[in-house]
């Protein structure tokens, strides 16, 4: 299932955090969900010069399609215009786009409605709405009570099986940015074919939410209104989705493997400068930083220093680690941090050693502006 | 969502392993703070008998918890009555064989009485009630209980026909039965409520919980190549802790809610000291003999040293940090072990 994460950081740019894990069979755990995914081709993003990723938790089927979908349409859309001249007039809005997807979506429910009645009736839902089918070149009216209430159930979301869970669990995020809007974002429920506008851009989805929401809330009451209105560091930004990303892993299921963040920004001139894909080593790295302030053994200035030089300078990621360890207070204390160690037991471990130890910081840093 | 695991080593002494992971509410909450194997003989009983039982509980935590805490309080209260009755010391306690189905009561009797509670609040009767027929009600009137549909729908509350949602908090869950007492030894017995039962196990090994779509590939693997005079009674125990372990690792990885410490208790008989027998290993201690078997098993240390560091941890009690500073002097890529220590993931240098 996992979760999805994103933050506006100003007009022009911003990042969605996505994990790696998702469960099926029997709750067994897999690392390797691809969460994030840009909606256009390098080529369509360049004539048009916008972004645009969808994020989803939930099924990975369900939000593949929607992807798959969404993909088709704006190729053929794109298919559709002039080459070789400026084609950025033609170009859809993030909210177009959220829209297209929408439509993707509510084919998709439609056409799964279809399919159970198919199995079990032999007829769909146009034939439900008509009142008869046809069969065999017989028509037949959909008579029985039993059968139109189970039917209606379909239709209406509240007929279950083993799968219902995880498919009403789906949620779509599309987060962008467009000239004419700046960065936007919209919100996809499979239980109902709606498509939300988010007028925040900050959304927290799917396992662990309310952890998400509630390290999202602690930093963004914070901000004035100002603030939000010329926005913020992106390295801020980042250093706050990573830290909601580990609330969610402190406390909830499906929130583990890998972090990847895409970070869109659409004050640069190219695809490949707009949209950033940050996973692997860089990410997990970036992910240690951060939980290396949140404890206590780097600073919170060392921290955006590691993370613009792990994710925005690219430097190795060994590089980056000894720095990391260059500079803690208590470089041994963090390695077992690192590895997974209880933060309390590791400082009181430490204690016991030369080098001083650092309190576990628990929530001293949300007094800190 | 759990692993609970046990092991015999041979007729004295045996280990019980398990995570601490346990699902908080029905937003996928969890929390690190179950207890999830725990002696159903109290201190007082170890000293008097030498016995030293654990169970393991997997399913409702909170009636795990009750299953054991009174069953543990059955066993005690037994112990005294038996010492009041016969005088100390006990000729004969009990064997794990009967605390194992002691325990199985109490779970039909605790069973009953959160059947009973939903009952009463549903219906105005017990399990009692319903099964003779007929209650009083509160002004004292006899009440047949004759609607078919209540008569239907009870039953299956008594018995999770059909796995109706009333009673399944209560039949969701399993037990593991393992220690040592003097009289049988170490033995294994494993109960559910599942598929009501309570038995000896014939292997070596028990394991339950979520975990074991996991564990029981490691414990097959390890059993189909030991001998039938290991099998009896003569698994090496720092092998059998590895395994155990490694087992616990792939169940973390694998199963969601198999998370955090691994706890370790390591039963002996052999101690002369009652007291002795019983050895709770957990946090760091067991963290890091969890990794040293994660880097046994990704070809960062031979095995031969793997065994070495896990005698010197958990039986010998050296220092943890002595333990960690060897674990990282002899790995053949200490940066890289420490790359997967911390999450990296590493598929290529798994040893095969």
């Amino acid at each position: 299932m996992g979760f999805v994460s994103s933050l506006k950081f100003d007009r022009h740019s911003g990042a969605v955090l996505v994990n790696e894990e998702f469960m099926n069979i029997r709750i067994r755990r897999k690392m390797f969900l691809d969460a994030a995914q840009s909606l256009l081709t390098p080529e369509m993003a360049d004539a048009w010069g916008i972004e645009a990723v969808y994020a989803g938790c939930g099924s990975p089927s369900v939000n593949q399609e929607i992807i798959d979908g969404t993909r088709t349409a704006l190729a053929t859309r794109f298919a559709a215009t002039a080459k070789g001249k400026d084609q950025t007039a033609a170009a859809p809005t993030v909210k177009d786009i959220g829209l297209m997807a929408g439509e993707v979506l509510q084919r998709l429910i439609h056409r799964d409605m279809d399919l159970k009645l198919h199995l079990f009736y032999g007829f769909t839902g146009d034939d439900l709405n008509r009142g008869s089918f046809s069969s065999d070149g017989s028509k037949f009216e959909i008579k029985q009570d039993k059968v139109k209430t189970k039917a209606h159930e379909i239709l209406n979301n509240k007929y279950a099986d083993r799968n219902t869970p995880l498919y009403n669990d789906t949620r779509g995020h599309i987060f962008g940015f467009d000239p004419a809007t700046g960065i936007s974002a919209y919100h996809l429920d499979v239980t109902n074919g709606n498509v939300g506008f988010n007028m925040e851009a900050y959304e927290c989805l799917g396992h662990g939410k309310y952890a998400l929401e509630t390290s999202m809330a602690k930093f963004l009451n914070n901000v004035t209104y100002p603030m939000r209105q010329r926005g913020y560091c992106r390295l801020l930004g980042i250093y706050e989705l990573f830290t909601a990303a580990l609330a969610a892993r402190e406390a909830f299921h499906c929130t583990g493997g890998n972090l990847d963040i895409v970070y869109v920004d659409g004050s640069q001139a190219t695809h490949a400068e707009r949209y950033r894909e940050f996973n692997g080593e860089a990410s997990r790295v970036a992910m240690h930083v951060v939980q290396a302030a949140e404890t206590g053994y780097v600073t919170k200035k060392d921290a955006f220093e590691l993370i613009d030089a792990a994710l925005f300078e690219g430097r190795p990621r060994r590089q980056v680690e000894e720095d990391l360890f260059r500079r803690a207070n208590n470089p041994r204390a963090l390695d077992f941090v690192l590895r997974g160690y209880k933060v309390h037991e590791v400082a009181e471990m430490a204690a016991t050693w030369d080098a001083e130890a650092p309190r576990p910081a628990a929530s001293k840093r949300r007094n800190k502006k | 969502m759990t692993s609970i695991n046990a092991m015999r080593f041979d007729e004295y002494s045996g280990m019980l392993v398990c995570d601490e992971a346990r699902s908080w509410n029905e937003e996928n909450g969890r929390i690190l703070t179950a207890e999830k194997i725990r002696p159903i003989t109290s201190e007082e009983v170890i000293k008097a008998t030498g016995a030293v039982v654990l169970m393991g509980k997997t399913g409702t935590s909170t009636l795990g918890n009750e299953f054991l805490e009174s069953t543990k309080q059955a066993v005690t209260a037994r112990f005294r009555q038996m010492a009041e009755e016969h005088g100390l010391p006990l000729k004969r306690f009990m064997t794990v064989k009967e605390m194992a189905h002691f325990l199985f009561h109490n779970l039909c009797e605790v069973k009953r009485r959160h059947v009973d509670n939903t009952l009463k609040a549903r219906y105005g009767f017990t399990s009692n009630d319903y099964i003779a027929g007929s209650y009083r009600n509160d002004k004292g009137e006899r009440v047949e209980i004759a609607d078919k549909t209540v008569v239907d729908q009870v039953h299956k509350i008594l018995t999770w026909e059909g796995q109706c949602p009333e009673s399944k908090a209560i039949f969701l869950n399993g037990q593991i039965v393992a220690g040592y007492e003097p009289e049988e030894g170490f033995r294994i017995f494993r109960s559910s409520l599942i598929a009501p039962h309570c038995e000896p196990v014939h292997e070596i090994y028990a394991a339950d919980g979520s975990g074991v779509d996991s564990t029981d590939f490691v414990y097959t693997a390890f059993n189909n190549t030991r001998t039938v005079p290991e099998r009896r009674g003569a698994i090496d125990r720092v092998e059998g802790l590895a395994v155990l372990l490694e087992a616990l690792l792939m169940a973390g990885d694998n199963s969601a809610g198999c998370d955090g410490y691994v706890k370790i208790h390591y039963v002996n008989g052999r101690e002369k000291d009652p007291v002795r027998r019983w050895k709770e290993i957990h946090d760091a201690r067991s963290k890091l003999a969890s990794e040293v078997v994660k880097a046994g098993l990704h070809g960062f240390l031979k095995w031969k040293k793997v065994h070495e560091l896990l005698e010197a941890l958990i039986y010998e009690d050296r220092p943890l940090l002595e333990v960690d500073d060897g674990l990282k002097r002899a790995a053949t890529d200490s940066a890289a072990m420490l790359d997967l220590l911390r999450g990296h993931p590493h598929w290529r240098d798994r040893h095969i």
